[in-house]
């Protein structure tokens, strides 16, 4: 027999080579995955990478706002910083957290074997990448709203183009999904709270985003080849993009992407209350009234209360039924859900049955934040208040951000047993939830009072001196904006906190079993990982609660 | 793990159909919010004439162009008939014959490019807005031909019981009729 040896060192290259084409072929099969699952999650690590640097970026902004003689940064980059910090929040962070989510857990949630249009998802996922990388490379190169160097004013239009197109793809897969692949007798009533939280804000991104991908072709063509808007005029021209995309980045708009926020409290609180539901119509609907009343605000942008003293008794009238009308009907909606969910918790009280559990503290704290937010926009369009370009409206923005972040991190906590078989340490996360609920507060309520004492927002300036001279404002204290920077810096650290425990509890962490909370919802009857395809067996349905059935069911016999 | 009842295979739920219906929302939104805003333009132009007066639309271009997206609605209603009808030749057929249709919109379109000549650079945003609203219909045309060449194929390589693609792609081609429509009176007709 001739027994050939490897030599040593042509061994260790083919190893090497064997290394980089493993490294290749994983690279090529996560680009190629239709799984939803690693399709959502790509889209949920992503984003809260993009939501640190950015939330990290917030607390370095906020501290420039402390010093009152000077700026460390450039005045012209400090604009840009702004706006970056914006326009990032929302594109490359508020949706594409929650599409993630949507795209990893809904087809789960619903009992289908997988997505709808996998492959959209998937193109909608890299479309996203490639628009905010090239939104970036864009703001590097002196671009974005502010930005002083026209082609990368045009790169900007176009990197947000893409952005909105990959985001929109995704959209149609989640809104599709639920639409058509559900389980045998889960009708649309049946579906899970955050299931038709997600299928609502699917919807309302169809419909708003185009209106905003409509501008910004206009805006490309136009300064790319016509140049009559001078977007670059001096520096901060680009201020002429903000009235374009100002209703894509604020409130009412900002309402409808934190849907999924009251699904997941409307998830979340059952499971751990031993509860079903006792108001899920109530839920369904509050849901859906939230969004409608959100969108309909979003054509009807400015529908406040105007200077009292001006107005005719008529003028009152109609002035104060277009404002109930297009500023209250949110509230009305996220008290539904709020009631609901209240109910249910002190349901569990009373029968002893709640159990507090970290992803309940997330779920809570994220609707308290957003609550705070959506009854703090109610004093924004009166106009006797005078708070219009203030930072009162980046308040309120924040609350609706921070809620986002909080909901994104209570659903990894919830579902990270599903996604990954592991559980997250308790006591940890549940300080996480408090500190990043403290945190929000901290960034909300001194931007709120700040607002009261006319400090300048980002749309209330014509240029970054402005903005600057606004924090030397005797009216603006500095305690205020010093809270508002810990806030910031203090929701940056949970985010890092959060994300090198799961990362810990991901790869050392005990297997926790398919059921570790004891849920109501079909994603609890599969195995943790779920197979490729899901469920082995396409389970039946017969109620909202499919699994809390066949445990009652399984008791009683 | 407790094992809940298997369920029988889903009945299909037109996921084709559903997600174009999805699709054609969205780009209705788009076109929406051009028309929209050419209307904004044109009515803040003031005193500043909207359309350069240089500028001459070949009418017969555009309104055949119109007339083409009309009749690629009946065409692909005949694909539908045919397809439920199992007549996998007509079908193959119609749907040929809505590719040539778009096709002829696109070399349209380019044509009426060409003949207005038009620089993007004006006083007004009738440049820019003409450009972005007949390239954004240029550009969901061109989705409508490779959506027909993929059910084509389809189609022909075998999947003749598959009915609801052709249902999906009649949608979107109904859809892009009535695009077509509202940037042919927005444009072309009252300019």
């Amino acid at each position: 027999m001739t027994t050939i040896d490897t030599h040593p060192e042509s061994a260790a290259a083919a190893s090497a080579a064997s290394v980089g084409g493993q490294a290749l072929a994983q690279a090529a099969s996560l680009v190629t995955s239709s799984d939803h699952k690693r399709i959502g999650r790509s889209f949920l690590y992503l984003s809260l990478t993009f939501a640190l640097g950015l939330i990290g970026l917030g607390a370095v902004l906020g501290f420039e706002r402390i010093q009152t003689d000077d700026t460390f940064l450039n005045v012209n980059a400090l604009g840009q910083l702004f706006s970056l910090w914006r326009v990032g929040l929302v594109f490359m962070f508020a949706i594409p957290v929650l599409l993630g989510l949507a795209i990893s857990l809904v087809p789960l949630q619903i009992g289908a074997r997988s997505l709808a249009f996998p492959r959209l998802a998937a193109l909608g996922l890299w479309t996203w990448l490639t628009g905010s990388g090239i939104v970036l490379v864009s703001y590097i190169q002196n671009g974005g709203p502010g930005g002083g160097k026209s082609s990368a004013v045009d790169l900007f239009l176009a990197g947000l183009g893409l952005t909105v197109i990959g985001l929109l793809c995704a959209a149609v897969s989640v809104a599709t999904t639920v639409l058509t692949t559900r389980a045998p007798g889960m009708t649309l009533d049946r579906v899970p709270a955050f299931a038709w939280s997600a299928l609502v804000t699917a919807a309302a991104f169809v419909l708003t985003l185009p209106v905003l991908l409509a501008a910004l072709i206009y805006l490309f063509a136009d300064h790319r080849f016509g140049a009559r808007t001078s977007i670059d005029a001096n520096g901060w021209g680009g201020n002429e993009i903000y009235p374009w995309i100002r209703a894509a980045i604020s409130q009412p708009t900002s309402f409808v992407w934190a849907l999924p926020v009251l699904g997941l409290v409307a998830e979340i609180v059952p499971t751990f209350a031993r509860r079903r539901n006792v108001l899920r119509a109530g839920v369904l609907l509050g849901v859906g009234i939230f969004a409608t009343a959100s969108l309909t605000g979003v054509t009807q942008i400015g529908h406040g209360i105007g200077p009292w003293s001006t107005l005719s008794g008529g003028d009152r009238f109609k002035d104060m039924v277009d404002y109930a009308f297009f500023n209250l009907l949110p509230v009305l909606g996220i008290l539904a859900v709020m009631g609901a969910v209240t109910l249910t918790l002190l349901m569990g009280l009373k029968a002893k049955t709640l159990k507090l559990e970290a992803p309940l503290l997330f779920g809570l704290g994220a609707v308290a934040i957003l609550t705070l937010g959506v009854l703090a926009h109610l004093l924004e369009p009166i106009a006797d208040l005078q708070l219009g370009g203030t930072v009162y409206e980046e308040g309120v923005f924040f609350a609706v951000v921070y809620s986002v972040v909080i909901a994104a991190l209570g659903s990894i906590s919830y579902w990270a047993p599903k996604m990954r078989g592991r559980r997250i340490p308790k006591i940890p996360q549940m300080l996480l939830a408090l500190g990043a609920t403290g945190a929000a507060a901290l960034v909300v309520v001194p931007n709120l009072i700040a607002g009261f004492n006319n400090q300048p927002g980002l749309f209330g300036v014509s240029n970054p001196t402005e903005l600057v001279n606004g924090w030397t404002n005797e009216a603006a204290p500095e305690f205020l904006n010093v809270l508002t920077s810990i806030g910031h810096a203090l929701m940056a650290l949970t985010i890092l906190g959060f994300l090198a425990l799961a990362v810990q509890a991901f790869v050392t962490g005990k297997f926790v079993g398919d059921d570790p909370w004891d849920g109501q919802t079909l994603e609890w009857a599969t195995s943790s990982p779920p197979p490729a395809n899901n469920f082995v067996d396409l389970p039946i349905v017969s109620s909202a609660e499919p699994l809390a059935d066949l445990k009652s069911a399984g008791s009683d016999a | 793990m407790l094992a809940l009842p298997p369920a029988p295979a889903p009945a299909p739920r037109r996921q084709v159909l559903v997600g174009t219906a999805l699709f054609c929302g969205a780009a209705t939104m788009l076109i929406g919010a051009m028309t929209a805003l050419w209307f904004h333009f044109r009515d803040t132009a003031g005193t500043t004439a909207w359309k350069p007066k240089k500028v001459i639309i070949p009418e017969v271009a555009t309104n055949v162009m119109w007339i083409t997206a009309l009749l690629a609605c009946l065409i692909i209603q005949w694909a539908v008939y045919s397809a439920k009808r199992g007549d996998h030749h007509h079908t193959s057929l119609a749907i040929g014959i809505t590719i040539v249709l778009g096709l002829a919109h696109l070399n349209s379109q380019a044509y009426v490019w060409k003949k207005v000549a038009l620089p993007v650079k004006g006083d007004t945003a009738y440049s820019s807005m003409f450009y972005a609203i007949t390239g954004t219909l240029f550009a969901l045309v061109v989705i409508g031909v490779v959506y027909a060449i993929v059910s084509a194929f389809r189609f022909i390589g075998g999947r003749t019981k598959d009915r609801e693609t052709v249902s999906g792609l009649a949608l979107y081609w109904y859809f892009l009729a009535a695009a077509n429509t509202a940037v042919w009176f927005t444009v072309y007709v009252t300019k």
